[in-house]
């Protein structure tokens, strides 16, 4: 194989050993730039190089909007992304959605740059379609972990770096490096915070989250 | 049995095969209901009398480079459940899957840098075990044999044989009185 294909290939995270798998991972890749768009039209804005590797289902009635290089699953169950009328519901820079996910505000849903939500993961800040007096805001601060299945109830608050296990349910705060689990979710831990992912200082981003922030 | 239901039988178990056709071992009898997703970088090993759904939501069995799945033979799996293997998944006879559970001997990603490579532990899976709906198996999970795991429960460490178990992360319930040896 020649070099420059091999290293495209790794760069895409291919196994260089195995030809077509190199091949899969680039035909997806390129599939999925061209399906976000697709799906993703709905949206009030959505950044450069947004990619869908399967079906998400919007609903579009208040203001959705996507920072850069968003990645969301939906191969082996949609995603989810709704916000009611007056509601927004903002995605920060280089967020991961896996399949099965359903983010949905009526009131407003701030996910920061960096966070990756893992599969079957529910966050609504309100217990219903409509915008209701228990609905409350929900911020996700930057780099935070959630692993498979967390439910984030309305008026949850997660700091940066924050790690949610596994099937926790978050309601209330949850400080900045904390790894927290169970139902309702507790601190087990404060781990330093050290991720390798991007740059989040918020005033160099140009995602919707960090505009809000400085309005 | 009718000869009417043997052909049926027949014609399933094939199409079965075809379906499941990137494993590299598939037993006798197997059965599928829609179409799995099987993503097979590393090694499948299948046993007789397999059945999984894949509807309205697909199953998938994913194995990395390095990756293994053993499965026993008469196993049961729901649709919407997720097999992702890095190192090895061990499942022993006669065990069943709810709808959603999750099996996964890694984490993806480290837990703190994000961008470090996942630390992944073998998952092992008793006989006669039940994983109820929406159960999430994470990396380094050994469940004994004759296992019930009550549904959305999350298991990440060692269960003795013949217990119940249930909550996130999953407690013994019942059956302390019950377990052997």
């Amino acid at each position: 194989m020649h070099p420059l294909v091999q290293k495209l290939g790794r760069a895409l995270g291919a196994n260089d050993r195995s030809p077509t798998v190199l091949v899969r991972k680039v035909a997806r890749n390129a599939t999925a730039l061209v399906r976000a768009t697709v799906v993703l039209r709905e949206l009030d804005h959505v950044g450069a190089r947004a990619r869908g590797f399967g079906g998400a289902h919007v609903v579009n009635a208040g203001v959705i909007a996507a920072g850069d290089d968003l990645t969301f699953g939906g191969r082996f169950g949609v995603v989810g992304l709704a916000s009611g009328a007056g509601a927004t519901l903002m995605l920060g820079d280089r967020v991961t959605i896996n399949y099965g996910s359903f983010l949905s505000a009526v009131r407003e849903v701030v996910i920061d740059d960096d966070v990756m939500v893992g599969p079957y993961c529910i966050i609504t800040d309100g217990d219903g379609p409509v915008a209701t007096d228990d609905a409350r805001p929900i911020y996700i601060g930057p780099n935070v972990w959630l692993a498979a299945r967390v439910v984030v109830r309305p008026g949850a608050r997660i700091g940066a770096g924050a790690v949610i296990s596994a099937g926790s349910v978050v309601e209330g705060d949850i400080p900045a490096n904390a790894v927290a689990s169970g139902c309702p979710a507790r601190v087990l831990r404060i781990h330093e915070g050290d991720h390798g992912r991007g740059d989040t200082e918020s005033g160099k981003t140009r995602s919707p989250v960090a505009r809000i922030r400085r309005r | 049995m009718s000869s009417a239901e043997l052909v049926r039988r027949f014609i399933g178990s094939w199409v079965a095969s075809r379906k499941l056709r990137s494993c590299d071992v598939i037993g006798r009898g197997s059965r599928v209901l829609g179409t799995p997703y099987v993503e097979n970088l590393g090694r499948i090993e299948i046993g007789m009398d397999f059945e999984i759904d894949a509807l309205p939501v697909a199953s998938h069995l994913v194995t990395g480079v390095k990756g293994t799945i053993r499965i026993g033979d008469r196993v049961k799996v729901a649709h919407g459940v997720a097999m992702c293997s890095h190192v090895s998944i061990d499942i022993g006879d006669d065990t069943s899957f709810g709808p959603f559970a999750i099996v996964l001997d890694a984490d993806f990603h480290g837990v703190r840098a994000r961008g470090a490579p996942a630390d992944p532990r073998p998952v092992r899976i008793g006989r006669h075990v039940h994983i109820g709906a929406g159960t999430i198996v994470l990396r380094g999970a050994v469940i004994g044999d004759d296992v019930t795991v009550a549904p959305n429960s999350v298991v990440s460490r060692w269960i003795p044989s013949g217990v119940r178990v249930a909550g996130v992360p999953a407690k013994l319930v019942r059956g302390l009185e019950l377990v052997r040896r």
